[in-house]
């Protein structure tokens, strides 16, 4: 340990921090312009880098050339295009809506580069590679060049550090000093009053995220050289890092987020460099040597802990779900439909097609997960799989003894780790919930189920439940148990929902502001529903990875747990029979994509599709199916009674303060109501 | 007349204070300055007026009243306990209860679940439907919605949702009573019995803080009206004093509401 050392991981610090700060920054021009997060961050850094590399490696152009024709061309372009087609419908949106389309954008955007390069080799040098010069060596410091600090800093070092310092002081200049600047701050506060005061919301929207779009793939480039190896999920996984420095600065602050970037630099660099001496003989322990990647999730689980409490939110105008809550009854029948067609299913289905569509009732157990956390508190959680991979562990390790006992460890140590997770983000907005839950998602897949003593390298035996009288270990038996399991716990949570627990929770996500001033913990109320969702996903995966026989590490990826939520979006997420189409959508999905060889990117990429396009539904693919078919037969719409009488400036005396989300009818009367086209015609 | 600092009227109840209690609460935005010293008393069994322009600071007050605005400075005092520094829910819980201008309405619950999650609240028993309904259906009839307790309050008029929350806060059983603009949205029909119904409620004990834009309705029902200009209590005094108040007229006319 010494002076050079210190220096040179110091060095490689801030230039790490550097890329952070570059790719954090855009999603905080992005965020604080349009309020909404955008999780394909990450993955749009990532195609540039692969662009990049397809440009400069594969056809031999210009690095300088590739680099402006992405940065200030390509990825410009690709941020308004998104702009325009996914996200603008979204301002006022549900969190959860805006959430799904950015996580099928990312989810998307994976299967799309995985289709586009497969995996190979790909190296991509770094700028000016022969040139370097030495730090305090030459020009710095002059005289002050001892070895002491003969530290080697390439080019390529120096200048994405001074790019990072360009992109601040720019960033800072147009913020501040430039009229779009002065919008894209002001719009996400008081979108109405931006419009009141003749600027355009939408202008500052779609510039927010061409910058964001270039910011990242800017990012993307820079960080490419720093890798052996081109890797789609460890460039998209930057993104993770940027949130952790930009949740620094609230997601708002650009001087506070450089302040976050640099410091998870340094941090992750002195781990790197000092982790091994800090055990004998430099050996360090094997579960430690993926600590560094799990320190971006680390740092945000510590930072969140740190951030005061939030405000409570009101409730927004994009009007809430309206499905019919089932009845015991008909929750009672729809579980005896669902055994029966299990039954008929093992009676007829080929032993390919029963795995997979046991893989999918497996599957649909955990998304059933979301049901009460999404579809009725309204929170997001991006990382169901990873809880029910701790399910399956816990089956894996208790359940030698009785698979009963490890079952309700799974279900208890799920919801415990549940309760821990969900515990720094409760007080605050529920896209930091998400935020934590992704951040978990990365560090299991990471660093924890890669532990030997967790699940290791190789696949693990998981026992199955056994029930007196029947055979569980035939694949039949098994199947048409977890259709049980299912219709049981689908039975539970609706009576769940019909009782005074379920109607806290509807009435938390339609307004979390009155909730409180009627006297509910809303902290408590999330912490009990988070845990509850975390058990069931634990449960889910105790018995999904029954049905599988083995588990292995490589299954539980944070993509993984995005499709879980895509999947549940796609089936309907406030609707116990929604898990269920969700789960069997990717089961039906995986078995065409083996029947038919030309369509093996269609698990990939499918969920993504339909997830981005159901988003708007709340109510997803059944509720969406439901109605068609009644305005077909019936020949009206079901939703048309007492919409009428709506006048929406009376509406609007009702919303105009300050915050309010309007919608396009009310920001259109208040434009009259104030002659405002009047005005700015006059003015110009 | 100008009288924030005269003696609390409360020396005909026989609790000692005021039943809500504000004192010297500030708030700010930024640079703006919302609520600047404020004070002001809320007396049980009457209905209080608080009235002002535009953008004088009289939501700003509920909210930092209720706990969702944090304060700069000042006090809320419910029943003699100091509540300044507690949670909204816990406000809620020692008595507190409010509608809101922009409505905060639980759109996809029924107008009976609305309600019902208030009283469920308030009772803390978790799911005795037949003690909820014992509790829920008088409020329902009481504030003139039990016709439509089955429907989703989001296909509900403005005002009528207003009644919603109105009878959702009634089901939290509240000492003190914060009521935003309930009125509007109302046809005059609908206000008047409104004005009858916050006068009956407030026989019963309650204090209503009442913030309105419809002047007659204030006029009829409130013992006391305060105005609010610029975050600052300008004026205090009887609904006649008020009306008679130039300064007060002067507010009014020189922040014209312009309806
Ligand atoms: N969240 C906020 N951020 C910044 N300024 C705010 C915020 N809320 C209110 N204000 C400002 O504080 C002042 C008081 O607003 P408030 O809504 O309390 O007025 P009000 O008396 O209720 O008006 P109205 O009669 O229109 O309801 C206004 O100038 C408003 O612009
Ligand atoms: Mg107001």
């Amino acid at each position: 340990m010494n002076v050079h050392d210190f220096v040179e991981f110091t060095v490689f610090g801030l230039t790490a921090g550097g890329i952070f700060f570059v790719s954090a920054s855009g999603l905080v021009v992005t965020y604080a312009t349009t309020g909404v997060f955008n999780f394909a961050h990450g993955a749009i850094g990532m195609m540039a880098a692969f662009l990049y590399w397809q440009l400069t490696v594969e056809s031999g152009w210009p690095a300088l050339l590739v680099v402006v024709l992405i940065v200030v061309v390509i990825a410009p372009l690709f941020g308004l295009l998104i702009e325009r087609l996914l996200i603008r419908g979204l301002y006022g949106a549900s969190l959860a809506t805006t959430l799904v389309v950015t996580v099928g954008l990312l989810v998307g955007l994976i299967g799309i580069a995985g289709e586009i390069w497969e995996p190979q080799r790909r190296v991509v040098s770094p700028f000016f590679k022969d040139g370097g010069f030495e730090l305090f060596g030459i020009g710095f410091f002059q005289g002050g060049g001892s070895d002491l600090f003969g530290v080697p800093v390439t080019w390529h070092r120096a200048i994405t550090f001074f790019i990072a310092v360009a992109v601040a002081v720019g960033l800072r200049i147009l913020l501040y000093n430039t009229r779009i600047g002065t919008t894209m701050r002001a719009t996400v506060d008081d979108r109405d009053l931006v419009a009141l005061n003749g600027a355009r919301p939408a202008w500052a929207g779609a510039a927010a995220w061409a910058l964001g779009a270039s910011l990242a793939a800017l990012a993307g480039i820079l960080l490419a050289s720093a890798f052996s190896s081109l890797d789609i999920i460890v460039i998209t996984l930057l993104v993770v890092d940027a949130y952790a420095a930009a949740v620094v600065g609230r997601l708002r602050s650009l001087p506070m987020t450089f302040l976050g970037a640099m410091i998870l630099g340094l941090l992750v660099n002195y781990t790197v460099g000092y982790l091994p001496f800090a055990f004998a003989d430099d050996r360090l322990p094997r579960y430690l040597q993926a600590l560094p990647s799990a320190i971006p999730a680390i740092m945000l689980f510590v930072v969140l802990l740190l951030l005061p409490q939030a405000r409570l939110r009101g409730s927004r105008l994009i009007s809430a779900s309206k499905v019919k809550v089932a009845s015991l009854r008909s929750s009672l029948l729809g579980g005896v439909l669902l055994v029966a067609a299990a039954l008929l299913v093992v009676q007829f289905a080929s032993t390919d097609n029963l795995f997979e569509l046991g893989k999918g009732l497996g599957l649909a157990l955990v998304v059933l997960s979301l049901l009460p956390l999404t579809g009725y508190a309204g929170q997001v959680s991006l990382g169901q799989l990873a809880f029910a991979g701790v399910g399956a562990w816990a089956m894996v390790e208790f359940g030698d003894t009785s698979p009963w006992l490890g079952l309700l460890m799974a279900v208890a140590i799920t919801a415990a780790v549940g309760a821990i997770v969900s515990l720094p983000a409760l007080r605050l907005d529920g896209l930091y919930l998400a935020l934590m839950t992704l951040a978990f998602a990365v560090f299991m897949e990471v660093l924890i189920f890669r532990l030997e003593s967790i699940l290791g390298p190789d696949s693990n035996l998981v026992p199955r439940l056994d029930l007196p009288g029947l055979n569980m270990d035939s694949q039949g038996t098994y199947f048409v148990f977890m259709a049980v399991v299912y219709a049981l716990l689908a039975i539970g949570i609706l009576a769940m929902r019909r009782a005074a627990f379920g109607r806290r929770l509807i009435a938390m996500r339609d307004s979390p502001a009155a909730c409180a001033t009627l006297g509910m913990s809303t902290n408590r109320t999330k912490l009990l529903v988070f845990t509850m969702s975390a058990a069931i996903a634990g449960l889910g995966g105790a018995v999904y990875w029954g049905f599988q026989g083995t588990v292995t590490a490589v299954e539980f990826t944070m993509v993984a747990s995005l499709v879980v939520l895509l999947l549940a979006v796609i089936g309907g997420v406030s609707t116990a029979s929604g898990a269920l189409l969700g789960g069997l959508f990717f089961a039906i999905v995986t078995i065409i994509s083996q029947e038919i060889p030309e369509l093996d990117w269609l698990p990939a990429i499918a969920p993504a599709v339909v997830g981005i396009s159901l988003a708007r539904n709340p109510d997803g693919a059944v509720a969406e199916i439901a109605a068609r078919l009644r305005d077909q037969f019936l020949g009206r719409r079901t939703k048309a009674d007492g919409d009428g009488e709506h006048d929406p400036l009376t509406d609007l005396d009702a919303t105009l303060p300050l915050g309010a989300d309007l919608t396009p009818v009310q920001i259109e009367a208040l434009d009259r109501e104030l002659a405002i086209e009047e005005v700015s015609v006059g003015s110009r | 007349m100008e009288a924030v600092d005269e003696a609390p009227g409360a020396a005909l109840d026989e609790a000692p204070g005021a039943a809500l209690e504000v004192e010297g609460v500030t708030v700010s935005f930024g640079g703006l300055l919302a609520l600047d010293e404020v004070n002001l008393d809320v007396d049980a069994r009457s209905v209080t007026g608080l009235i002002g322009p535009n953008g004088a600071g009289k939501t700003t007050l509920f909210n930092a009243i209720c706990g969702l605005q944090s304060m700069r400075r000042g006090s809320v005092t419910l029943d003699g306990k100091n509540l300044s520094r507690s949670a909204p829910h816990v406000r809620a819980r020692r008595g507190l209860a409010r509608t809101f201008q922009r409505l905060e309405v639980f759109g996809s619950l029924s107008v009976r679940d609305n309600v019902r999650v208030a009283a469920e609240l308030h009772n803390r028993f978790s799911d005795v439907t037949g003690e909820a309904d014992a509790t829920v259906e008088p409020i329902l009839e009481r504030v003139g919605i039990a016709d439509i307790a089955d429907e989703y309050v989001d296909s509900l008029p403005t005002g009528i949702a207003r009644l919603v929350e109105l009878a959702r806060a009634l089901a939290t059983e509240p000492k003190v009573l914060l009521l935003d603009e309930p009125s509007s949205g109302l046809d005059p029909s609908e206000t008047s019995e409104m004005g009858n119904l916050l006068t009956e409620i407030s026989s019963e004990g309650l204090a209503v803080l009442l913030v309105e834009h419809d002047v007659g309705l204030v006029m009829s029902t409130c013992q006391r009206v305060y105005v609010l200009e610029f975050g600052r209590i300008i004026a205090c005094g009887t609904s006649e004093e008020i009306r008679g108040n130039e300064q007060v007229q002067a507010a009014y006319l020189g922040a014209g509401r312009g309806d």
